[in-house]
């Protein structure tokens, strides 16, 4: 079944249509644009996380560069045989005041014991040595590392009891005596001052820094539950992140790069840069999550995206007005033809447009309400004239039924004859023609005749035809005779060459013989009281109107007592049924066989019946008629 | 405020009576009566101290550990956490043990009721004046592994020959220095505290660690353990058990109940702990930070995991300490020449 299209106005169409052109347009504009801003923002996330990065690494490392001057000094005095305890002392103390990155200082000898290791720091004022309890610190990383190594080693943040009792970060090297290690100097920073560094670093809006040492431990981190307490691995391990882990190993193979890694916790997906610091190979990593990165793009498609539907919104608006202009003449017109009864009213016009469509429109319509005037104008006249002429036509079917004999008019018929006679046209008038009168006391005539073609002209035919008979027959009195002169006189007098089956009879009814003549008319049927039938098909002429010499001829029958001469046109015998069937003279017969005590009106009408039960609901195409006349013996 | 002190102190002092004098005449009919005599002393205790509702007045112990506060003891926590101890008549604290308070000598300076030491630790600390008691052996496989990277091109034991070795200084490393020794091996042992700096910047070849610790921190340093050689213990004789409940032989003959129902409790405690791995390293972190410890939910958590395989080595048997792990010790300490006090299991372990 096809599905029925539901209309759409010109509007909805062009606005729906531009719509999915502008989305279209717009997904691969907003893609590639987006890419490459993308692109572009990255490069510039990378060199602004870059920078933030190397200036702390910077910050870092100068204090643990000079940490690194400052013990290489003090190594220096050590090593020198010739100063006095006391002025190492003093040497210490002005170090420890002249710079505070230094929180306190170890000299510790794994060969002496243990008390004679000392700590020195200042607490407010005051300047302490503070000598070692126990042998602890020889399990310390910070001694034992650069005595294994021999190499100086900055240590992991660790919490200095027997110093400043906080947490410090420390860089020891090792004290050499005649070539072999003698003992282990140690500088001190507060780790809380590279804390402090890390937590003032500020990337983009909520972004941080941490501090990861060279085994892959954050030691410092503006989560306080992070720092110290986790690696960067354990993360990694946490969050089922091998990109992290690698992430790591990257940082602790003292490597810089600026990485994405998603799905890390929260947030979720992040960018971050990191560096090593050159001077303990720690590396500072600066953090900011993604959709801080890429704000500025956000925003920029949140307005890309406002503009575009704005301008899609103005584009609508614009496409409606426009169209609605352009439609409003269309809309006007529309309605003034369905308020309008019929046709269209010599209102309706095309307000002036602008439009050339509309224009060439215009002109067009004009053109054809003009013409559709001129034709509403002739059609008025002629069908003023058809209606005179239906007027005149139905006047002269009347006229035309007036001339055949009425079945009720018996006074007509002589003592012996009876007749009855059906004539049904087609259309108001009709081609057929019956006709029954009495020549003379003696003779008693009947004629059947069906005029070629139908409507007005085959009628005037018929009229001129039965007229003919009237007049004629008192003279010419044989049916031969009268048919003889009827075709003279139609061959003279029909310009449009109508011809006329006819046939024409004449009884006698003081002998009961019926001569009769037919010209190419359907057959005669006698149907007798005994129920025979006799059909008499011979045809004694051509029809009349054809030949200019016709020379017809005619046949003689006794006619007993009670003997019915049938007659109909071919309105009878071809009369078509639904299944596109001919009624034909042997249904006719069949008819005839099955009448009981007939009488020329019953016999008239069963045919009729019979046929027209026939034809079922078919439209009458040809005009029908029926004659029946019973001959009785008086005598 | 001070009328409540003394009238406190007064309670006390009444009540420190009168179980002084019940004490003294349950003494008294221990030294008059026979053997069977003294079992019915022994249940007149037992009655006193069978598990009972927590309204009841609880017994103060304290318990030391063998380390700083980790998931290995998790079951104390949640013994302690969940209520099993105050169950069984108990209010028990939990101290860290480590190199500043080591499980034993907190044990013999009585400092705590109960500690947890290493099997090997036990029986060598083992001695006539002072015997001990195990109450439950809590961890069932050895932990002890040599880690070392494979960079520094060892493959075999004999490898360590003249290698830096760290061991863990004072009693935890013991076992190592044995196993070395039994093997033949002349390496250079470096004493070390629980620091895994000196192997991660290679100033040793290898290192001893516990399966369920350093390993994993040494994985989280950013080592693949593809690149690590290791040495199993086990694989070599030395299946030592470790986490054991001790307690003294005296303190136990005073107090079996009571010794019984702290065991019983401490595997109540691991039961829920294992069973309930979330919650129980929420705890154990919770202690960490109370302590200032560097806390960390990974490591516990793996920790955790690792402690289940020891723990539930034989599920029908928790706690169970098995003849020949006694046997086992005491014949590597007999090598070594440092078994004094060889025991009977039925008087070293408590059924």
């Amino acid at each position: 079944m096809k599905k029925e299209i539901k209309p759409r106005t010109i509007a909805f169409q062009i606005i729906s249509f531009m719509f999915i052109v502008l989305v279209v347009l717009f997904i691969i504009s907003l893609f590639t644009t987006g890419r490459l801003i993308q692109s572009l923002m990255e490069s510039n996330a990378r060199e602004s996380f870059g920078n933030i990065t190397k200036i702390n690494v910077q910050t870092i490392d100068q204090t643990l560069s000079k940490i690194v001057t400052l013990s290489r000094n003090l190594e220096l005095l050590i090593k020198d045989k010739n100063h006095y305890e006391a002025d190492l002392n003093l040497h210490i103390r002005q170090l420890l005041i002249d710079n505070p990155e230094v929180v306190s200082i170890c000299i510790a000898y794994g060969s002496k014991p243990y008390s004679s290791n000392n700590t020195y720091l200042i607490r407010g004022e005051n300047f302490l040595i503070n000598p070692s309890y126990s042998d602890d610190f020889s399990f310390k990383d910070w001694f034992l590392l650069p005595q294994l190594t021999e190499k100086p080693y900055w240590s992991d943040p660790w919490f200095d009891s027997d110093g400043t009792g906080t947490i410090v970060c420390s860089y020891s090297i090792p004290l050499f005596l005649n070539g072999k290690i003698d003992g282990i100097l140690r500088l001190d920073t507060s780790m809380e001052n590279l804390r402090q560094i890390v937590s003032s670093v500020r990337v983009k809006k909520t972004g941080y820094a941490f501090l990861v040492s060279n085994n892959g431990t954050i030691v410092a981190h503006p989560q306080d539950s992070l720092a110290m307490n986790y690696t960067i691995f354990d993360l990694a391990e946490q969050f089922k992140s091998p990109k992290l882990r690698s992430m790591g190993k990257s940082i602790v193979n003292r490597e810089s790069n600026f990485v994405h890694l998603n799905k890390i916790g929260i947030p979720a997906n992040i960018w971050m840069f990191y560096q090593p610091v050159p001077t303990n190979s720690w590396s500072l990593a600066t953090v900011a999550p993604d959709a801080e990165v890429f704000a500025d793009l956000h925003n920029l498609m949140y307005i890309y995206i406002g503009w575009v539907l704005l301008a899609f919104l103005i584009i609508a608006f614009a496409i409606w007005y426009r169209t609605r202009t352009i439609n409003q003449p269309l809309e006007k017109l529309v309605d003034s033809i369905q308020k309008s009864q019929s046709g269209v009213p010599s209102s309706a016009t095309l307000p002036i447009s602008d439009t050339y469509e509309i224009q060439v429109l215009n002109t067009s319509f004009n053109r054809l309400k003009n013409s559709l005037k001129k034709y509403a104008e002739s059609l008025q006249a002629v069908t003023a004239e058809k209606d005179k002429i239906v007027d005149e036509v139905t006047f002269a079917s009347e006229i035309q039924l007036n001339l055949i004999p009425n079945n009720k008019k018996t006074y007509t018929i002589p003592p012996g004859i009876s007749a009855f006679g059906i004539l049904e046209p087609a259309g108001l008038v009709g081609g057929d023609l019956y006709d029954y009168f009495s020549v003379d006391e003696e003779h008693f005539l009947f004629a059947i005749a069906d005029v070629v073609g139908k409507g007005v002209a085959a009628a005037l035919t018929m009229t001129m035809v039965s007229t003919l008979i009237r007049t004629s027959a008192p003279q010419l009195k044989q049916p031969e005779k009268i048919l003889t002169y009827m075709n003279k006189f139609l061959i003279e007098n029909n310009p449009d060459y109508r011809f006329v089956t006819m046939l024409l009879g004449i009884i006698d009814l003081k002998s009961g013989t019926c001569t009769f003549s037919n010209a190419g008319h359907t057959p005669l049927f006698l149907l007798s009281e005994d129920g025979n039938i006799t059909k008499y098909a011979r045809t004694h002429s051509t029809a009349l109107g054809i030949l200019e010499n016709l020379n017809a001829s005619s046949e003689t029958i006794q006619l007993k007592s009670g003997d019915e001469i049938v007659l109909c046109t071919d309105g009878i015998t071809e009369a078509i049924s639904t299944e596109d069937k001919l009624f034909g003279t042997d249904r006719l017969e069949d008819v005839l066989k099955n009448l009981k005590n007939p009488d020329p009106e019953s016999t008239a009408q069963a045919i009729l019946n019979a046929v027209k039960s026939f034809s079922g609901p078919n439209k009458q195409t040809d005009d029908i008629t029926i004659l029946v006349v019973k001959y009785m013996n008086l005598n | 405020m001070l009328l409540r002190q003394i009238s406190s102190r007064s309670h006390l002092l009444i009540r420190s009576t009168i179980t002084l004098l019940i004490g003294i005449v349950l003494i008294f009919a221990g030294s008059c009566f026979s053997g069977e005599k003294k079992a019915s002393a022994t249940e007149t205790t037992t009655s006193l101290e069978e598990k009972s509702p927590s309204s009841r007045h609880l017994q103060k112990v304290r318990y030391t550990m063998k380390w700083l506060h980790q998931a290995q003891f998790a079951g104390a926590y949640m013994a302690k956490e969940k209520g099993f101890f105050q169950q069984y008549g108990l209010d028990v604290e939990i101290l860290q043990g480590g190199v500043d308070n080591p499980p034993y000598k907190a044990l013999s300076n009585g400092k705590t009721e109960f500690c947890c030491m290493n099997l090997i630790t036990a029986v060598e600390k083992n001695n006539s004046a002072f015997p001990l008691i195990n109450l439950a052996q809590i961890s069932q496989k050895n932990s002890s592994w040599l880690v070392g990277k494979k960079t520094a091109g060892i493959k075999t034991l004999q490898d360590l020959n003249d290698r830096e070795v760290g061991v863990w200084r004072n009693e935890a490393g013991d076992h190592i220095r044995y196993f070395l020794n039994d093997n033949e091996i002349q390496a250079h042992i470096i004493p070390l505290d629980w620091s895994i700096n000196l192997f991660l910047y290679d100033a040793i070849d290898m290192m001893n660690v516990m399966s369920y610790n350093e390993y994993h921190r040494i994985l989280m340093a950013g080592v693949e353990p593809e690149e690590l050689v290791v040495f199993n213990l086990s694989d070599y004789g030395y299946d030592l058990v470790d986490d054991g409940i001790y307690t003294s032989k005296a303190y136990y003959s005073q107090h079996p109940q009571l010794c019984k129902n702290f065991a019983r409790a401490l595997i109540e405690g691991w039961i829920y702990a294992l069973d309930h791995p979330d919650e129980t390293v929420n705890v154990v972190v919770r202690y960490m930070r109370e302590n200032h410890l560097p806390a960390n939910y990974n490591h516990q958590s793996w920790m955790l995991a690792h402690m289940r395989e020891r723990i539930l080595e034989n599920p029908d048997k928790v706690g169970y300490l098995k003849p020949e792990d006694l046997i086992l010790a005491e014949e590597i300490l007999k090598r070594n020449g440092k078994l004094t006090y060889p025991v009977e299991y039925k008087d070293f372990f408590l059924q």
